[in-house]
């Protein structure tokens, strides 16, 4: 090998050893997990007041990795607007929710409820555990609608877990979005974080009940829910989970209600069995 | 029998470029004049004056019951008191889960008045919280030349009680 190349070869190595590092300690960028999404409305009818069913799944990578999830921003189609419902009368504060548990909040802050299933790797195996999902409204933060979601963790999640979801509009969009950033969840391990894996929640009033006085007794009462349009887009209607992971990757899903058949346009206001 | 001619006969050009240049002639003749005030502090001319008092403060406060609510619409009726007191109805189409547009018609003995604007909203509980701004403002009889300088407005509606209170502050010009 000739003087030069020699030379050459010399002045680059630092450089190089530098980038042979950083390779080694940087990880292969990841494989996102597969993520699904899933609604339904009940009852499907249009111009009816429904209840809005939703729930993702995240499926390990190609290479079975399951990152934490970070963030899950939910965009929702345009009727579903707290405004001309009555959900959420009351609301319910994440202090609370961390104090006196889901039974502490008032009861009409209650939206919805559903269930979320965490996975943790507990030694060598991974642990996964399902608990019971409230959502409240609280109060607005930075001017948006603010829903909470409450995960009542038991074990290996050793501390219960609230999200906050704030419903804001992008720029340029007509749509609005639930953006629900998720903080690290803490487990009994003692090791590596755990990963929510799934949540499906039900908004509405199928499974609702308020109270109200009225002559002097106590009476309950469905709360109207979101109010679906009496025109059906092409396509139904859409929904778009966007999912943020600790480690950087991101994954997406959408699905879309298809509209109702045309023979339940005409039918009058009982629901189809 | 049809016949096609030119647009634009032959000889456009040559008046539209001297229309142009006693445009712009105008123009520079009068550009120290609007390009400054004049530097005499003397009584404004007589239609100048009718102008500045044609654009008036409004401060409207409306109270409503919300009447009906149908799919994303919320329509409310009550009455309206301060600058133009009456009878008025709020009209809301909800765009989505934070933003809405909205109309508002009030009448009383002198006239009709009715606007459409646009408006951000946050659900609190039982409060929802409106705020936005009128773009379009017009009117009947002694508001037949109404329109918007600028009127902002911010209320509430309580989900519970169904009552409705908005505030209209701003601008206009009668």
């Amino acid at each position: 090998m000739s003087r030069p190349v020699l030379m050459a070869i010399a002045r680059a190595l630092p450089g190089l050893s530098v980038v042979l590092v950083f390779l080694a300690l940087v990880p292969a960028a990841a494989a996102a997990p597969a993520v699904s999404l899933r609604a339904t409305l009940e009852p499907k009818r249009l111009g009816a007041d429904t209840t809005v069913s939703l729930g993702f799944r995240v499926a390990p990578g190609p290479n079975g990795e399951l990152p934490a999830l970070s963030n899950f921003a939910l965009r929702l189609p345009p009727w579903m607007g707290f405004a001309a419902s009555t959900l959420g009368l009351s609301t319910c504060s994440p202090s609370t929710l961390l104090l006196l548990g889901a039974g502490g909040c008032p009861h009409e802050s209650l939206i919805g409820f559903g269930s979320a299933r965490v996975q943790v790797p507990f030694a060598s195996q991974v642990v996964q555990e399902t608990g019971r999902v409230s959502m409240f409204m609280a109060k607005p933060v930075d001017q948006h609608t603010t829903t909470l979601f409450y995960f009542d963790g038991r074990r290996p999640v050793i501390a219960p877990l609230v999200l906050q979801g704030e419903l804001v509009t992008p720029q340029d969009s007509l749509d609005s979005v639930l953006t629900t950033p998720i903080p690290a969840i803490p487990t009994a391990s003692d090791g590596p974080e755990g990963a929510m894996v799934a949540m499906r929640v039900s908004i509405g009033p199928r499974r609702l009940r308020y109270f109200k006085r009225v002559d002097g007794h106590t009476v309950a009462y469905r709360p109207k829910g979101f109010s679906i349009p009496t025109t059906c887009p092409p396509g139904g209607f859409e929904f778009v989970a966007k999912l943020r992971f600790r480690d950087g990757t991101r994954a997406g899903a959408r699905t879309a209600v298809p509209c109702p058949p045309p023979r339940e346009h005409g039918r009058g206001r009982g629901e189809r069995r | 029998m049809l016949v096609n001619r030119p647009i634009y006969p032959k000889r456009r050009p040559a008046l539209l470029a001297t229309a142009l240049l006693g445009a712009v002639a105008t123009l520079v003749g009068l550009w120290p004049a609007l390009a400054s005030p004049p530097a005499s502090a003397g009584p404004p001319a007589p239609a100048a004056s009718a102008q500045a008092s044609a654009v008036r403060d409004l401060d409207e406060i409306l109270h409503l019951r919300i009447k009906k609510v149908k799919g994303k619409r919320v329509f409310a009726k009550g009455r309206a008191t301060g600058t133009v007191a009456g009878t008025g109805s709020f009209k809301l189409l909800l765009s989505n889960g934070s933003s809405a547009s909205a109309t508002f018609f009030g009448h009383n003995s002198h006239g009709t008045i009715s606007g459409t604007g646009v408006a951000t909203y946050r659900v609190a509980g039982a409060i929802s919280y409106y705020s936005g701004k009128i773009t379009s403002l017009q009117g009947t009889g002694r508001y037949a030349h109404a329109g918007s300088r600028g009127i902002r407005f911010s209320g509430t509606v309580n989900r519970r009680t169904y009552q409705v209170k908005m505030h209209l502050q701003g601008k206009w010009h009668v």
